[in-house]
């Protein structure tokens, strides 16, 4: 068991800034999806899930294509 | 000029508020982080997954390992990320039809075509700086970097690369005028570089050399040289390309 808390404490200074990156953009994304409800297909659990558990694709994805404006909200 | 800058500062706007800069530094942070962390963990992960006893001679992770794995994630992972980002450069304006104003306003075609491209050009910059100065400070830390070549003209020629995918994807998107148009068209493109890349006489011209020649270049296997003629056609190629696109969204119907 220490031996695994050594080999996590060698990797710490890799860890730390992926999993801030990573659940960072993941949390922006899902906060954006919740408070601009419009979307250019698909719906909210589906942009969720999608922003929430694709790691950095999900997010790209969203931005790009899922996210609509107020305006064209036509489909 | 003074429009060429007036542009250039609203496409500078619109891609922040379409939270490409947030999305671009997020993702190549990540890519350059996890390259000198996968190589470090390689050997470690296959460790502990070998049934106890077993004897394996696993050699220690080196700074090559980390730069293979920038090569590797970079052009693929990075890439790929980096043209979606940038697809709907065009498709966008035509469809929404907001260029309409200012063109009928006096704003040059060709403005248009050569800000967006120099926008897509700044952020690639901005990308492959990103990852390539984050993925060198931690190999610098964690391995002895002294016996690679050409670390910085790799780095380049993966670049420009990039720039003249860019470019392809500008033209496809502005032809079509769809946001799948340019995806299809640098997919297309990419295939057709693979089918050449089969024959080896196309090994000193073919600008997918400049994706796949690093590591060689690194090991000191191939020379800056050797990849001399497909970097010149590369650059020459992407020139053409935005040429193509200039000419081509002069003639067309906004």
């Amino acid at each position: 068991m220490n031996n695994d808390l050594d080999l996590l404490l060698e990797y710490l200074p890799f860890l730390i800034p992926l999993i801030i990156l990573q659940v960072g953009l993941a949390i922006f994304s899902a906060i954006h999806v919740i408070r601009h409800p419009y979307y250019r297909f698909g719906n909210q659990v589906m942009w969720l899930l999608i922003v929430l558990f694709i790691q950095f694709i999900g997010p790209l994805v969203y931005f790009v294509f899922g996210r609509g404006d107020r305006h064209s909200r036509a489909n | 000029m003074n429009q060429w800058f007036g542009f250039f500062k609203k496409e500078w706007f619109e891609s922040v508020k379409t939270y490409k800069l947030l999305l671009v530094v997020v993702i190549f942070s990540i890519l350059g982080i996890l390259n000198p962390f996968t190589a470090k963990i390689t050997p470690v992960l296959l460790e502990q997954f070998m049934p106890a006893g077993t004897i394996m001679d696993l050699p220690e992770p080196t700074a090559l390992d980390s730069w293979l794995q920038f090569y590797k994630n970079v052009p693929q992972m990075g890439l790929v990320v980096f043209i979606l980002l940038f697809s709907t450069m065009m498709s966008k304006e035509l469809e929404k039809g907001t260029l309409v104003i200012l063109l009928t306003k006096g704003l040059r075609r060709s403005t248009v075509i050569t800000t967006k491209y120099m926008m897509a050009i700044c952020y690639w910059t901005l990308a492959i700086l990103l990852s390539f100065t984050i993925t060198y400070a931690y190999t610098a830390f964690y391995w002895d970097q002294s016996t690679l070549q050409h670390l910085f003209f790799a780095a380049s020629c993966l670049y420009i690369f990039g720039l003249l995918l860019i470019a392809v994807t500008l033209w496809g998107n502005t032809y079509f005028a769809t946001p799948y148009g340019g995806i299809l068209v640098t997919f297309i493109g990419m295939i057709g570089l693979f089918i050449t890349a089969i024959f080896p006489q196309s090994k000193s011209w073919n600008p997918l050399e400049l994706a796949t020649a690093p590591p060689q270049l690194l090991t000191g296997d191939l020379l800056p040289a050797d990849v001399f003629v497909s970097y010149l056609l590369t650059l020459g190629l992407t020139l053409v390309f935005v040429v193509l696109t200039v000419v081509h969204f002069k003639r067309k119907l906004v």
